[in-house]
C-alpha cells in the first residue's frame, strides 16, 4: 500500500546550492570552446537533472546520473569540468548514507586529488571530514574543516563560503566537546533568555533550531509560530494552527506537524499522509512530532496510536516502525541518517541504522517524564526530563557525559521545560513554558 | 749594430711574387724576361742535340744562343752567364769535333774569363782540346794566395763571396779587390795584383771592432731589441715550418763593453728582457732563449665532474681541486690552463642544465667563475601560417622567455633541420583541431630526436593551426626524456598579454619554495573567537615553543588574531628560521611563547589545470642533477612521480616512487611517498591492489603524516579512506 503526498513548493536548500554552482561554472567554463562548450552544457543538464531526482528522493535514479557525468566528461577531454567533482561529491554523499559508505571516503578523496579546486571541493573536505569522524578521528576531521573555513577567509580557488559556515559550526562543536573536558572546562558556560525587539513569549512548548541558529517557536499562549532568525534579533509570525512539535530538516527547511492539517512544509505546501498495513490507507492524524532524513524519508509520530510511520521519500507509505510496547514521545535524526526514537515506557532511546535496521537502545535513564530528544552533528544525545527539569547529554556511544538543570550555567532555573533544540555548534534552547521563556544556552 | 743571417729562406712565392712585382713595374725587364725564355728553350734544344751527339746540328743552336746573350752587353744576369758559359763549352767542343776550329781560341778566352776557377776534364772531351784550353788559361790567370784572421771570417773577392775560401784561388791576371769582414770586426779591403801563372799571397788581418752575440729564440718569428734598437725578427731554420722549433741563430755585432739592455717579444709568449755586461770585445753566445707561451688560468666553481666542458668547441685538460666546496662534499673547482686570449666557454651536463659564458684569459691572471647550471629551454621553432605569422609569434615568445632567470634558452628557430625532425609540414597542421595533430605526429620520435640534436630539458613548438584568428597559436611543451614524451599544448595569441605572462609566471618559478612550518593544527573557536590548538607536532616549532592542545593564540607579535586564516598569513609571511612572539591563553592564565618558524620542503599540489607539466619535471630534474642543497632530491622526485600520474602513467609512478626515499621523522617526508605510491597502484588498468594495501597501510600507520608540506592535509585519514575502497573492491572481487 503506498499513500501520497501533495505536492507543494519545495525550495532553498539543494536548489540553492545548485544555483552556487551554476555561477561557479560560468566563470570556469568561459575557458571552453567549440564542441567543448556543447560538452560543458550537457554535463550540466545533466547533473541539474540528478539534482531534482535526488530532491524527489529517487535517488538510485540521481545516482546513475551522476556516474553518467562522471563516466562521459572525464578529466582528459574536460580538465577543468567544476559539474565532474560536483557529481562525484553527490554520489559521496549518497555512498556514504548506503550500505557502500565505505566507498564514500575515497570518492571524496578523488575530488581533492583529481579534480581541479573548485567550489565543490569545499563540500568533499566536508564530506571527507564526516567520513572521518565517524572512524573517531575528531583532530583530522577538525584539520580537514579548518581547511574549508580558510580556503572561504583568504578567497581561494577552492572558496565555499555556505561550507566554510558549516565548518565553521562544526568546529565549534568540536571545540565544546573534545577540547573542554580535558581541560576540565564545562561545555556549557552562560545561559541567557531570548530577547526580541517586539515579542514577548507567553507559552512556548517546542521548538526546533536549525544549524546555523535559526528557531521555529511554536507558542501556544499567543497563538503564533514564531520564526527567528540566525542572529536572534528578527522573528516573523505564522499563524498558529494546532502545531505540535516542529522539526528543522536537512535540506534547510523547516516543517510543522500539526493534529489536524498534516505537515507543513515552510516555504509551501500542507502534506498529508495516508497509511495502513491492510486494507484501505487512512489519513495519518494528530502528528505530535516528526522527521526526515537528507534522501527524503518521512518519519512521523502520531499520538493515536503512538506509533511512529516510515514513509518514502515519494510519501508512499512503507511500514511502522515502532513495536507494540512501545510509548514513542519523539523522535530525530542525525547527520548519517540514523533514527533516533525516545520512547517513555522503556525510558530509552533507540537508535536505528541509516538503513532502517533497528540498532537497539543506546541510552537509558532513570528519566521521571522523558519529553524530547535532539541529535547534534557528533552524534552526541539531548534528552529533556520534564518532570525532573533536566536535560542529559549523551555522547555516541550512550555514555553520560553532562547533565543541566534544574539550574542552568549562570544561574537560571527550569520552571517548566516542554521542548530543547540544538544547533550546529552545539549551542542549546529551552521551550520553557511555565517561565514564558526560550533559554539559549551555550 | 747589424745582424746577419736574417731572413734567409723566405719562400718562393715571395721571390715571385716580388719579380712579378718588378716585371709590374719596368716594362723592359718584362720583354727581357720573354727573350730569356727564348734563349733557354733554344739552349735546350742545343743540349739535346749535343748529347744526342749531333754536333754538326747543335752547334748552329749554340750559336744562336751567345749571339742572343751576347745582345744584353754587359749586364748579363747570373742566370745567363751560366747558359752562356754552358754555350761556349759545348761549342768548343762542339767545333772540335766537326773540325771548325775557326774561333775556338776566343771561346776558350771566354770560357776562363767567365769562370777563372773552371777546369776542363779529359774525361768527355779530347785532350788536345783539353791541353789547348789549359794553354789559354795558364795564360790569362793568375793564383791568388789569401790568408784572412780571423779564419772564419767572410772574404769577397772583387765583390763576389768566396766560400768556402780554398788554399789558392784562380782568378784573371790583373788587379783585384779583396775584402774581408767578421761580425765584430771592422772590413778591410786589399788590392792586388796577379800576374798570370803567378801566386800572389794576401794577408788580411781584421780588427777588433765591437763584441757580438750570438742566439736563437724557441719558437722563432720573435722581435729583438737591444738597447731600444730594433734588430729583426728571428726565422725558423731551414726545413722547419713554423711552430715551436728554435730558429735559426743570429749573430749581433755592434755592442760595445758595457751594458745592454736585450729584449725579446713574441705574440702570445712571455717577454724575454735580461740585461747584461759585456765585459770585452769578445764574441758572447746566449744560447736558444725560450719564450715561454703566456698562460692564464680559468677556475671553474660549482661544475660537476661528470659535465662535459668546452672551449671554444674544445674539450681542455682539466685539475680538479679541492677548495671550501670540496670541503661541504661538493665537487671542489675545475682548473684549466689556457693561452691567453678571448673564449667561449661552454659547460653541459644534461638535466642538470647548461652554462655558457665569453671570457678573456689574461697571462698569469687566474679568473674565478661561479658556475650556475641552468636547465636548458630550447625554442624548436614555429610550424604552419605564413612568414608574418611565424615571425609574429617567434617575436612575442622570445620577447617573454629570453628575460627569464632559472632558464638557458636556446633559440633554435631558424635551424630548419630541427622541424625537419618534427616531420611537420604544412599539410598536416590539419583543420585547425590541435587534438588531429597531436594524433598526426610521433612525439616520442621527435622527443628522441630533437634531444640528440640539442642539449635541452625543456622543448617548445609553436604550430599556426588553420582556420584560427591572426595571431592566435598553440605552443606544445614537452620535456626530455625520460620525462614524457606527450606534449602539453596551451593556446595562446601573440597580443594576449596576459595568457603570456602566465607562461612566464610558470617558467620563472616552476617550483614551490620551501615555506615556513608551524607544526600545529588550529582551528577557529565560535565559542571564544580565538584560533585554538588541536594538535601539535612533538617535533615540530610549536611544540619547541611549548604550546599545547586548547591553547588559545591571542596576539602575534603584539597584533590580535581573531580568526586561524589571520593567524596563517601572518606567520606565512614570515621566513623561515624567524622568530615571532604569541601570546596565547591557557585556561584561565596567558602566557608568552618565543616561535622560531622551521623550514618546509613543498611539493606541487595534486591538480592544477592551468600548470605546465613538462615545465615542472624539467625544473625537477635539474634540481635532481644539481644536487641542490636547497630543495631535498626526494621531493623533486615525489613532483616527477605526480606528473606521471597526472599523465595516468601509473606503473611507471609506482616504480619510480619505490625509488624515492624520505625521511621518516618529518611530517611531510615518506608516508606522503608510500601514500602516493599507494594511489598509483590502486589506478590504472591493472592495479596491483595487494601492493596498494601495503603502501597505504604504511601511509596510514604513520601519525602526523602530510602531503605537499609539513603542515599539508593529513595522509592517514585519505589513505584509511582509500584503503576502506581498496577493501570492498577486493571483497566484490
Amino acid at each position: 500500500m503506498s499513500g501520497g503526498i501533495a505536492r507543494g513548493l519545495l525550495g532553498g536548500g539543494l536548489l540553492a546550492l545548485a544555483a552556487i554552482a551554476a555561477v561557479a561554472f560560468t566563470t570556469t567554463a568561459a575557458v571552453a570552446g567549440g564542441k567543448l562548450a556543447g560538452g560543458v552544457a550537457q554535463a550540466e543538464a545533466i547533473f541539474a537533472e540528478a539534482e531534482n531526482l535526488l530532491r524527489v528522493g529517487r535517488v538510485e535514479q540521481a545516482r546513475a546520473s551522476y556516474e553518467r557525468v562522471i563516466k562521459e566528461y572525464t578529466a582528459a577531454e574536460y580538465p577543468q569540468l567544476v559539474w565532474r567533482a560536483a557529481a562525484r561529491v553527490r554520489l559521496g554523499d549518497i555512498q556514504w548514507r548506503s550500505s557502500e559508505r565505505a566507498l564514500a571516503g575515497a570518492e571524496y578523496v578523488g575530488v581533492l586529488e583529481q579534480e581541479p579546486p573548485s567550489f565543490w571541493t569545499g563540500r568533499a573536505r566536508l564530506g571527507l571530514a564526516t567520513v572521518v569522524l565517524a572512524g573517531g578521528d575528531w583532530v583530522s576531521a577538525a584539520d580537514m574543516m579548518q581547511r574549508v573555513v580558510t580556503a572561504a577567509e583568504l578567497g581561494a580557488a577552492d572558496a565555499n563560503v555556505p561550507a566554510a559556515e558549516e565548518a565553521r559550526r562544526r568546529l565549534t562543536l568540536i571545540a565544546r566537546f573534545r577540547l573542554r573536558p580535558p581541560l576540565d572546562q564545562p561545555l556549557w558556560t552562560s545561559t541567557r533568555a531570548l530577547a526580541i525587539s517586539g515579542l514577548e513569549f507567553d507559552r512556548p512548548v517546542s521548538l526546533a533550531a536549525a544549524a546555523d541558529g535559526q528557531l521555529l517557536v511554536v507558542d501556544e499562549g499567543l497563538p503564533s509560530v514564531l520564526l527567528i532568525d540566525a542572529s536572534h534579533a528578527n522573528h516573523s509570525r505564522l499563524r498558529y494552527n494546532d502545531h505540535t512539535r516542529p522539526w528543522w530538516g536537512p535540506d534547510g527547511l523547516p516543517y510543522l506537524p500539526t493534529r489536524r492539517a498534516g505537515v507543513i512544509a515552510l516555504g509551501g505546501g500542507h502534506l498529508g499522509f495516508l497509511a495502513g498495513d491492510r486494507g484501505k490507507p487512512a489519513p495519518v492524524k494528530d502528528l505530535q512530532a516528526g522527521a526526515r532524513t537528507l534522501d527524503g524519508h518521512w518519519y512521523l509520530l502520531d499520538s493515536s496510536p503512538r506509533r511512529i510511520l516510515h514513509f518514502g521519500p515519494q510519501g508512499e507509505y512503507a511500514n511502522r516502525v515502532t513495536r507494540e510496547l512501545e510509548q514513542p514521545v519523539d523522535l530525530t535524526v542525525d547527520a548519517s541518517g540514523r533514527l533516533y526514537l525516545l520512547d517513555r515506557s522503556s525510558r530509552a532511546v533507540v537508535r536505528f541504522r541509516a538503513d532502517g535496521t533497528r540498532e537497539g537502545r543506546v541510552v537509558s535513564s532513570a528519566w521521571r517524564r522523558p519529553e524530547s530528544v535532539e541529535v547534534d552533528w557528533l552524534g552526541n544525545i539531548y534528552v529533556l526530563d520534564r518532570d525532573a527539569r533536566t536535560i542529559e547529554v549523551f555522547n555516541e556511544q550512550g555514555r553520560r557525559i553532562a547533565r543541566l538543570g534544574p539550574s542552568l550555567p549562570g544561574g537560571v532555573a527550569l520552571r517548566g521545560p516542554r521542548d530543547i533544540a540544538v544547533d550546529g555548534q552545539g549551542r542549546l534552547y529551552v521551550a520553557d513554558r511555565s517561565a514564558s521563556a526560550v533559554y539559549v544556552v551555550q | 749594430m747589424r745582424c746577419s743571417s736574417l731572413a734567409r729562406g723566405r719562400s718562393a712565392g715571395t721571390v715571385l711574387a716580388a719579380w712579378l712585382l718588378a716585371m709590374a713595374l719596368t716594362p723592359s725587364m718584362w720583354a727581357h724576361a720573354q727573350t730569356d725564355s727564348r734563349i733557354q728553350v733554344l739552349f735546350a734544344r742545343a743540349e739535346r742535340l749535343f748529347r744526342a751527339g749531333e754536333h754538326e746540328a747543335a752547334v748552329p743552336l749554340v750559336d744562336r744562343v751567345i749571339e742572343r746573350i751576347d745582345e744584353r752587353g754587359d749586364d748579363i744576369p747570373e742566370r745567363l752567364r751560366l747558359l752562356l758559359f754552358r754555350s761556349l763549352t759545348y761549342r768548343v767542343i762542339g767545333r772540335w769535333s766537326t773540325g771548325a776550329r775557326k774561333g775556338i781560341d776566343a771561346d776558350l778566352d771566354r770560357i776562363v774569363e767567365l769562370d777563372p776557377r773552371f777546369e776542363m776534364s779529359s774525361d768527355d772531351v779530347p785532350r788536345e782540346l783539353v791541353a789547348r784550353f789549359a794553354g789559354r788559361r795558364q795564360r790569362k790567370i793568375g793564383y791568388l794566395q789569401i790568408s784572412v784572421f780571423p779564419a772564419d771570417s767572410r772574404v769577397l773577392v772583387d765583390g763576389q763571396p768566396v766560400d768556402p775560401l780554398p788554399d789558392i784561388l784562380p782568378v784573371l791576371a790583373g788587379e783585384h779587390n779583396i775584402y774581408a769582414d767578421n761580425p765584430g770586426f771592422a772590413g778591410r779591403t786589399e788590392t792586388v795584383r796577379v800576374r798570370s801563372n803567378r801566386t800572389e799571397g794576401v794577408s788580411i788581418e781584421l780588427e777588433r771592432a765591437s763584441a757580438t752575440i750570438r742566439l736563437a729564440t724557441q719558437p722563432a718569428g720573435a722581435t729583438l731589441v737591444i738597447d731600444d734598437d730594433l734588430i729583426g725578427v728571428t726565422v725558423a731554420a731551414l726545413g722547419q715550418a713554423g711552430g715551436e722549433e728554435a730558429s735559426e741563430s743570429i749573430v749581433i755585432e755592434g755592442l760595445l763593453p758595457g751594458w745592454h739592455e736585450i729584449e725579446i717579444t713574441l705574440p702570445d709568449h712571455r717577454p724575454f728582457r735580461q740585461r747584461i755586461e759585456i765585459p770585452d770585445l769578445m764574441d758572447y753566445d746566449l744560447g736558444t732563449v725560450r719564450l715561454d707561451r703566456s698562460m692564464g688560468v680559468v677556475l671553474l666553481r660549482g661544475v660537476p665532474r661528470a659535465a662535459e666542458v668546452l672551449m671554444d668547441g674544445e674539450s681542455p685538460p682539466l685539475q680538479w681541486q679541492a677548495d671550501l666546496a670540496a670541503s661541504r662534499g661538493r665537487e671542489g673547482s675545475a682548473r684549466i690552463e689556457l693561452p691567453v686570449g678571448s673564449y667561449r666557454l661552454v659547460i653541459r651536463h644534461g638535466a642538470a642544465g647548461i652554462y655558457e659564458s665569453d671570457l678573456v684569459v689574461e697571462d698569469g691572471a687566474t679568473l674565478r667563475l661561479d658556475v650556475a647550471l641552468r636547465p636548458g629551454l630550447v625554442f624548436v621553432g614555429v610550424v604552419g601560417g605564413d612568414d608574418l605569422d611565424r615571425d609574429a609569434v617567434r617575436t612575442a615568445l622570445l620577447t617573454r622567455i629570453e628575460r627569464i632567470d632559472g632558464w638557458f634558452v636556446l633559440d633554435r628557430s631558424g635551424d630548419g633541420s630541427l622541424e625537419q625532425i618534427a616531420g611537420l609540414r604544412r599539410s598536416e597542421m590539419g583543420t585547425g583541431d590541435p587534438e588531429e595533430l597531436r594524433e598526426a605526429v610521433d612525439w616520442a620520435r621527435l622527443q628522441q630526436e630533437v634531444a640528440t640534436q640539442t642539449s635541452g630539458s625543456l622543448f617548445m613548438l609553436a604550430t599556426v593551426p588553420e582556420g584560427t584568428p591572426p595571431g592566435v597559436f598553440d605552443l606544445w611543451l614537452w620535456s626530455a626524456p625520460p620525462g614524457s614524451a606527450r606534449p602539453q599544448r596551451v593556446r595562446l595569441a601573440v597580443d594576449d598579454q596576459e595568457r603570456l605572462g602566465m607562461l612566464t609566471t610558470q617558467l620563472r618559478e616552476p617550483l614551490p619554495r620551501s615555506r615556513p612550518w608551524f607544526g600545529a593544527t588550529l582551528i577557529d573557536n565560535g565559542s571564544s573567537g580565538r584560533p585554538t590548538v588541536v594538535w601539535v607536532e612533538p617535533t615540530g616549532p610549536a611544540a619547541m615553543a611549548g604550546l599545547k592542545v586548547g591553547d588559545e593564540i591571542r596576539t602575534v607579535d603584539g597584533v590580535e588574531v581573531t580568526g586561524v586564516a589571520e593567524l596563517q598569513q601572518l606567520l606565512g609571511a614570515t621566513e623561515p628560521f624567524a622568530g615571532r612572539t604569541l601570546q596565547y591563553g591557557r585556561g584561565a592564565s596567558i602566557a608568552v611563547a618565543r616561535l622560531t618558524l622551521g623550514s618546509s620542503p613543498q611539493s606541487i599540489a595534486t591538480l592544477r589545470s592551468e600548470r605546465l607539466n613538462a615545465v615542472i619535471w624539467a625544473a625537477a630534474a635539474a634540481q635532481i642533477a644539481r644536487a641542490d642543497a636547497t630543495t631535498p632530491a626526494w621531493v623533486a622526485e615525489l613532483d616527477q612521480a605526480l606528473i606521471l600520474m597526472q599523465g595516468a602513467q601509473w606503473e611507471r609512478a609506482a616504480e619510480w616512487l619505490a625509488a624515492v626515499r624520505a625521511p621518516e621523522d618529518l611530517p611531510f617526508g615518506q608516508s606522503a611517498v608510500d601514500y602516493w605510491r599507494g594511489v598509483a597502484l590502486s589506478s590504472g588498468p591493472e592495479p596491483d591492489l595487494e601492493a596498494a594495501r601495503l603502501a597505504l597501510r604504511l601511509a596510514a600507520g604513520r601519525a602526523g603524516g602530510r602531503l605537499h608540506h609539513h603542515d599539508g592535509p593529513l595522509v592517514a585519514p585519505r589513505a584509511l579512506a582509500r584503503l576502506a575502497e581498496l577493501e570492498l573492491r577486493h571483497h566484490d572481487s
